[in-house]
């Protein structure tokens, strides 16, 4: 089990699950990201910056405490 | 009738809306862009039809207070019509409230936006196959280029005539989301062929714009580049102008003398026409204009996924840099656009801290004034004085306030080339609203300061505000123009030149008392306009708040900048 923040930039993963509430679940699947699909880690912001994925042929920035709360799983996927 | 336009954010919602209603919405290449509800009545096929904008909404299960807005107007009000605008070269995720939205008891119209974009990237779209299995009209639609325009709208009046509502089927059952994300996933495997993609352009773009190094460098250069594009073109007409308002003033003039109340009044009425075609105009223009291009492009939130770590400094995360960007512009849309963070105490920041952002009317008694006298690297370096001041501001801010943000969740948008109609069209618009509003608000304020100063009522308004004044260094005649800047910020500088009498600021005031001056109208009070908008967002109390936090950081910002500016000379 690994978190979105643990993964190095060019790598895809799945996602497992949220490790937040009620609020934290809803707004990733607002933006389209929902457990098992498939997110392509593309950059990390320096200085405890924002990572950049791409899920779902959608462009997300996402805070390092919101990365911190999605637990994936490495897997090459399309 | 009434149509309404919904759908995802930044999918050409208010792109197709100006469209048929002119520019009367505001756009841009970001999420958010459109807050509140713009109506229009526009004549479709000789019937006149209201059409309702909506914000962006991705589901009608929302959270931030702009996405229930839209939610719940869609569900309550006299809406005949829903055109549900998607953008085609992402189907599969536009179709999910879509999903949401065809059950609701309301004909819907999915128009494909955006079928250029797609087309270069290789999609094909089977629209009569998805109107089939959706059983509501598709419709493609190329909004920035009027395409198929037309199209959508008779299509609209057709089934709001007809009463027709969408036939229920199996795909229009599901309550939950994730059902949903399944059926749109499926949908859109069933009728988007992928061949091949003609363009990686934007892979590589971001490659260097969201560089570690090269990023921020290109950040920098890029408001550089802005900065003395402004100046410079301000710079080119201003001086022309001013002699030519001259030049007709001593005209209006010569019949009536250069004594007593009516020669005073056609003056400071001149001077207030003058100020706002040569002072302000000259910067405003090019500001809104770049704006504009930075905005449909998308290169803000490529600033706000470099600035996030910033941010968070401060207390917000990278999605409220959008406010402090509008309010370089103006501070009402600013403070109006903190609606799309989602917790109360984000907005809260957010606004306080963009109403200390100088807006257009600011810059231009920061140009006028800092930049004409003393150079394009002073009005520089008090930008960035004003950058710093706001960090400290929100990091006192966010001390008293603990955080319990989630984050930074902001789509990047596909970068999109700019119109030349959509950016001019949106720099009048923000134009028109000086032009309309301010302009003649700033030449009756010249006149009756005019009328003051002759009856030498100026005296007593200076005296109230002596105290102020006296602690930052300034000649007291500055206190009528303070005072009726809170009107607007503009008249600062206008009837600066009313109260001294001379447009030559140089020669009656002096380096330090002129960048003191400049700064504490950076700070001080916002205008009525973003006062009323404070309070309609966030309560009396907050807009309270708020004004006297401004007057605090602008007295104490005008003393650093006053000591600043006495040492370094």
């Amino acid at each position: 089990m690994k978190t979105l923040l643990q993964i190095s930039p060019g790598d895809s993963v799945r996602v497992i699950d949220f490790d937040g509430g009620i609020n934290l679940r809803s707004k990733l699947t607002q933006y389209g990201i929902y457990p098992g699909d498939c997110l392509h880690l593309l950059r990390k912001a320096p200085l405890g910056g924002p990572l950049l994925v791409a899920c779902n042929d959608r462009e997300i920035a996402l805070g390092r405490g919101v990365a911190e709360k999605i637990i994936v799983e490495l897997q090459h996927c399309e | 009738m009434r149509i309404a336009l919904i759908g995802q954010p930044n999918c050409g919602k208010s792109t197709l809306f100006n469209q048929v209603a002119g520019y009367k919405a505001e756009t841009g290449n970001f999420t958010g862009t459109t807050v509140k509800f713009t109506e229009s009545k526009v004549r479709v096929a000789g019937q006149v039809v209201e059409i309702v904008d909506l914000p962006g909404a991705y589901t009608l299960e929302a959270l931030s207070p702009a996405e229930r807005e839209a939610a719940s107007y869609l569900r309550s009000n006299e809406v005949d019509v829903i055109v549900n605008v998607v953008d085609a070269s992402r189907l599969a995720l536009g179709l999910e409230l879509t999903l949401e939205l065809l059950p609701l008891d309301k004909p819907v119209i999915l128009a494909l936006n955006m079928m250029d974009e797609a087309d270069r990237l290789g999609l094909h779209i089977d629209g009569l196959g998805l109107q089939k299995d959706l059983g509501t009209p598709v419709l493609p639609l190329v909004a920035s280029k009027g395409r198929g325009v037309k199209g959508v709208f008779l299509k609209a009046l057709e089934v709001g005539k007809n009463g027709s509502k969408s036939k229920v089927n199996h795909f229009t059952k599901s309550e939950n989301a994730g059902e949903r994300h399944g059926q749109a996933r499926m949908l859109a495997e069933k009728f988007v062929q992928q061949g091949e993609r003609r363009i990686s352009r934007r892979d590589r773009l971001d490659d260097v714009l969201l560089h570690p190094v090269w990023g921020y460098a290109f950040l920098l250069f890029v408001l550089y580049l802005f900065f003395q594009a402004v100046y410079g073109i301000g710079q080119l007409i201003e001086p022309p102008l001013l002699a030519f308002f001259d030049a007709i003033t001593q005209g209006a003039l010569a019949p009536f003398g250069s004594e007593g109340l009516i020669a005073e009044i056609i003056l400071g009425v001149m001077q207030g026409i003058a100020a706002g075609i040569a002072i302000v105009l000259p910067y405003l223009l090019p500001f809104l204009f770049g704006l504009g291009v930075l905005e449909d492009i998308g290169y803000l939130p490529r600033v706000a996924f470099l600035m996030d770590a910033l941010m968070h400094r401060i207390g917000l995360h990278g999605k409220a840099i959008v406010p402090f960007i509008l309010g370089y512009g103006c501070n009402v849309p600013a403070v109006m656009s903190t609606r799309t963070l989602e917790e109360p105490r984000d907005r809260y920041l957010a606004a306080a801290l963009a109403t200390l952002v100088p807006c257009a009317a600011r810059l231009a008694v920061v140009f006028g004034l800092v930049a004409f006298y003393l150079g394009p690297l002073a009005a520089f370096a008090l930008y960035l004085f004003n950058l710093l001041v706001i960090a400290v501001t929100g990091r006192i801010l966010n001390s008293m306030m603990p955080e319990d943000t989630p984050g930074l969740i902001l789509e990047m948008p596909t970068y999109r080339t700019p119109t030349l109609k959509n950016v001019a069209g949106k720099a009048w618009f923000r134009v028109r609203e000086f032009v309309v509003e301010a302009w003649p608000l700033l030449i009756l304020g010249s006149a009756i300061l005019a009328a003051l100063n002759f009856y030498n009522a100026a005296v007593a308004f200076n005296l109230l505000v002596r105290p102020l004044t006296w602690s930052l260094g300034l000649p007291s005649e500055v206190g009528v123009p303070l005072i009726f800047g809170i009107l607007r910020k503009e008249l600062s500088l206008v009837m600066l030149s009313q109260a001294l009498g001379t447009v030559n600021f140089g020669a009656v005031l002096s380096v330090p008392q002129m960048v003191t001056y400049a700064t504490f109208v950076m700070f001080y009070l916002p205008c009525l306009a973003t006062l009323a908008v404070l309070r309609r967002e966030l309560g009396t109390r907050s807009m309270l708040a708020i004004a006297a936090l401004t007057v605090v950081v602008a007295q104490l910002a005008a003393w650093i900048a006053w000591g600043a500016t006495l040492l370094l000379l």
